[in-house]
């Protein structure tokens, strides 16, 4: 989106504009994509825990909001807005899949 | 996060961070920050507005009054419920159930007593100090739901502005103690700093189990995923009615009093098994009562409960005073009697408190306040005070630090117009809307019906006013005038009190009740508070000072 | 309250020790840089003083509370010093 040639006007307006999509985006990675983190790394440990079903789920809520957070920070320390949006897909990818074995492959409810 | 994209550091991001997300929920925060610091003390508030209960005083004959005016009140009943004043109400609470209604609070009945005399008292309808409790955790005028959503994201957005906080803190340790006064930006800052600094372990602790008492609601998933859905299951099982694998239970030797999870009031009342058909008869309940006051005789009983009056399973549960570990919630002792016997029965089982539970007991209860005793009350209200302190003073911070832009302008751009107005409204409004809804509960009469709507009403027009007024003013001079409208609207609260039928604060002072004497006295300080607020800020330059003489006076008239 | 008075006065005593243990504001209080051994002495007394007052805010109020307890009164003990401190930022 630079512009090589060009008056300064040009160049600031594509640089605001660049600035206000890396803070949406960053934005909505944390609030959003931070939340279904959260929620898909509770629903695995809810599973994964080796404690009696209530217990996990309880700690793994318990932590929830902890892990929410550190995505947040996370999601606003790092260079990239893409890096941000790669890791947390990512990570609610494999999550996601360890969830689903481990609940598959644990004794019937 | 800089404008022109290029790179920065952890401490300049986490700034950025820390400052967008401080400013975008700061008003409401400080909202639900000064409402939950006064619902620490919500009894006591809740008693000075109702002046009909302020001579009411205890002494060793109170309860057995109560028994005998439950005896007449609740002849019928299958269960009932006394619960005694502490050191925070000063009238007996009484529950009961008539035979034959359904369960539930619709059809339980409530009274107050006179600790005194043993008459039923008539206080004034108003939602006392519940509407500020209610408020801080879901909002007003709106679906519960949806009030207590917007207050979990801000609440989780205030976690977020404390931790990175706390990484931008540079010299978190070695300006511990640095309070510079008089120098503008910095003083503000250091004093944003101190407060949430001295605080710190406070605000972590109030931010986090705030989420955690609705993490039912906010974050279901784990237990979603686990149960495919079965949420009854679950309950069930955690709260140990259903054993889950390894959860076993736990016996309590006879004799030994059970810890029972601290209710609110009347714990003991369950108001259930009613059938309308047995008439067994109940022992006296005199003998009881003198041996569990002999037992209990440092701390006090709490309450009393009869449950299941007239079939040969009743019982009498007496509930002991105190219970001050946060790690069971603040529970207290419980002793169970047979009603038609009157021998102890063993106490109910309660299952093995986990690690996890412990640490979300503690948390809770420290956010809820079940502590026991006056000095852990005083110290969770001043830590919410700093609470408030810290996120008032960032806000004015944030329309402070950027006055050398506004100069630089020659104009207040309309964002840090807006910034200002809400700062006024909401940080010096509140006060000013809090204190009318105080005025009103004593000058709207007694017998006038929804006379707790007009309270209510009342508080909400006088903070929009304020959110009107700035709009007229200079960012000056309405931060004057809302301070100096609070702090007499305060200060007038003792002398509003004692005309209008309270206990005035010298004889509160002398003979109690303790608690409206401590309210009078906290108005004093606050209203004498924003008042010095509001001298200083008239005297403030409000940044414009030395950098004005610069531009304005050329360089050899200026005094050296 | 008397217990609890104590362990305030610990703990006021504790961050005293150890706000003056710091140059800037023993240079504020009496004046003139500490040896490092004072400032060795300071922390150390400090601390000691923190840990009494914290075990006996525990013996007060029970272990869950007493260390809640201990976190109240520092930060109170924190806003009274802090008030207290001479004004240097004037002086300059």
């Amino acid at each position: 989106m630079s512009h090589a040639y060009g008056s300064d006007g040009v160049r600031a307006v594509s640089r605001a504009a660049r600035h206000r999509l890396n803070v949406l985006s960053r934005v909505l990675a944390a609030a959003i994509g931070g939340y279904a983190l959260a929620a898909v790394a509770t629903a695995c440990l809810s599973v994964v825990l080796p404690l009696p079903r209530a217990d996990a789920a309880f700690l793994a809520t318990l932590l929830s909001f902890f892990v929410h957070a550190c995505v947040v920070i996370w999601a606003f320390a790092v260079r990239s807005s893409m890096h941000v949006w790669i890791g947390i897909t990512g990570a609610i990818a494999v999550l996601a899949l360890v969830a689903i074995v481990t609940r598959a492959s644990g004794a019937p409810a | 996060m800089r404008a022109d994209g290029a790179p920065e550091g952890l401490r300049q991001s986490m700034s950025w961070l820390h400052t967008w997300a401080g400013l975008v929920v700061g008003w409401l925060l400080y909202a639900v920050f000064l409402m939950g610091t006064l619902s620490y003390v919500q009894s006591e508030i809740t008693l000075w507005m109702k002046p009909e209960l302020h001579r009411s005083v205890a002494d060793e004959g109170t309860l057995t009054r109560a028994v005998r005016r439950m005896e007449a009140l609740a002849s019928g009943a299958r269960s009932w419920t006394i619960g005694l004043p502490g050191g925070r109400e000063t009238a007996v609470r009484v529950f009961w159930r008539e035979p034959d209604t359904p369960q539930g609070r619709a059809a339980t009945q409530r009274a107050l007593l006179d600790a005194g005399t043993g008459e039923v008292l008539e206080a004034r309808e108003t939602q006392g100090a519940g509407f500020f409790y209610r408020f801080h955790f879901q909002l007003y005028g709106m679906p519960w739901i949806w009030g207590r959503w917007i207050v979990s994201i801000a609440t989780m957005i205030m976690l977020i502005a404390i931790v990175s906080g706390v990484i931008t803190h540079k010299k978190i340790f070695k300006d511990f103690f640095t309070f510079r006064r008089g120098k503008g930006q910095r003083s503000w800052l250091d004093a944003h700093n101190a407060t949430g600094v001295f605080a710190l372990p406070f605000h972590l602790m109030i931010t986090y189990s705030g989420l955690l008492l609705f993490m039912n609601l906010l974050m279901p998933w784990g237990v979603d995923f686990a149960y495919r859905g079965d949420r009854d299951t679950y309950f069930a099982e955690a709260s140990g009615r259903l054993t889950s694998g390894a959860a076993g239970t736990r016996q309590a030797g006879a004799g030994t009093a059970a810890r029972v999870e601290g209710g609110r009031g009347g714990g003991g009342f369950h108001g259930d098994r009613d059938d309308g058909n047995s008439h067994v008869a109940t022992v006296p309940l005199e003998p009881l009562i003198a041996r569990v006051t002999a037992l209990w005789k440092a701390d006090g009983i709490d309450s009393v409960s009869i449950n299941g009056r007239g079939t040969p399973e009743a019982t009498v549960e007496f509930r002991r005073r105190g219970g001050g570990s946060l790690v069971d919630r603040g529970a207290s002792d419980l002793l169970i009697f047979s009603a038609v016997t009157g021998e102890l029965q063993p106490p109910p089982q309660t299952p093995p408190l986990t690690a996890a539970r412990a640490t979300y007991n503690v948390l809770t209860s420290l956010h809820l306040g079940r502590v026991a005793g006056p000095t852990m009350r005083w110290l969770l209200f001043l830590s919410g005070l700093a609470g408030t302190l810290m996120v008032a003073t960032g806000v004015v911070l944030w329309v402070v630090k950027r006055a050398p832009d506004r100069r630089r302008l020659g104009r207040t751009p309309l964002g840090h117009r807006l910034v200002e107005v809400l700062n006024v409204a909401a940080v010096a409004g509140l006060p000013v809307a809090i204190a009318a809804y105080f005025f009103l509960n004593r000058l709207v009469p007694a017998g006038l019906a929804d006379r707790a709507d007009w309270e209510v009403r009342g508080f909400f027009i006088a903070w929009l006013l304020c959110f009107i007024h700035p709009l007229f003013r200079s960012y000056r001079q309405a931060w004057v005038e809302q301070l100096w409208a609070g702090a007499m609207l305060l200060a007038l609260l003792p002398l509003l009190n004692a005309l209008t039928g309270g206990s005035s604060l010298f004889s509160a002072l002398v003979s109690g009740p303790r608690a409206v004497a401590a309210f009078d006295l906290v108005a004093l300080a606050a209203g004498a508070l924003l008042a010095l607020g509001a001298l200083r800020t008239s005297r403030h330059s409000m940044g414009a000072r030395k950098e004005m003489r610069r531009h304005s006076v050329p360089s050899e008239a200026r005094p050296a | 309250m008397g217990p609890a008075l104590i362990a305030f006065a610990l703990v006021v005593l504790g961050l005293l020790a150890q706000c003056l243990a710091m140059n800037r504001h023993h240079e504020q209080v009496l004046g003139g840089q500490p040896s490092a051994r004072a400032r060795w002495s300071l922390r150390v007394a400090g601390w000691a003083l923190l840990v009494a007052g914290l075990a006996m805010s525990m013996a007060t109020w029970g272990t869950s509370a007493g260390i809640a307890a201990w976190a109240g009164l520092l930060t109170v003990a924190a806003v009274c010093i802090v008030l207290a401190l001479p004004d240097r930022s004037r002086e300059r």
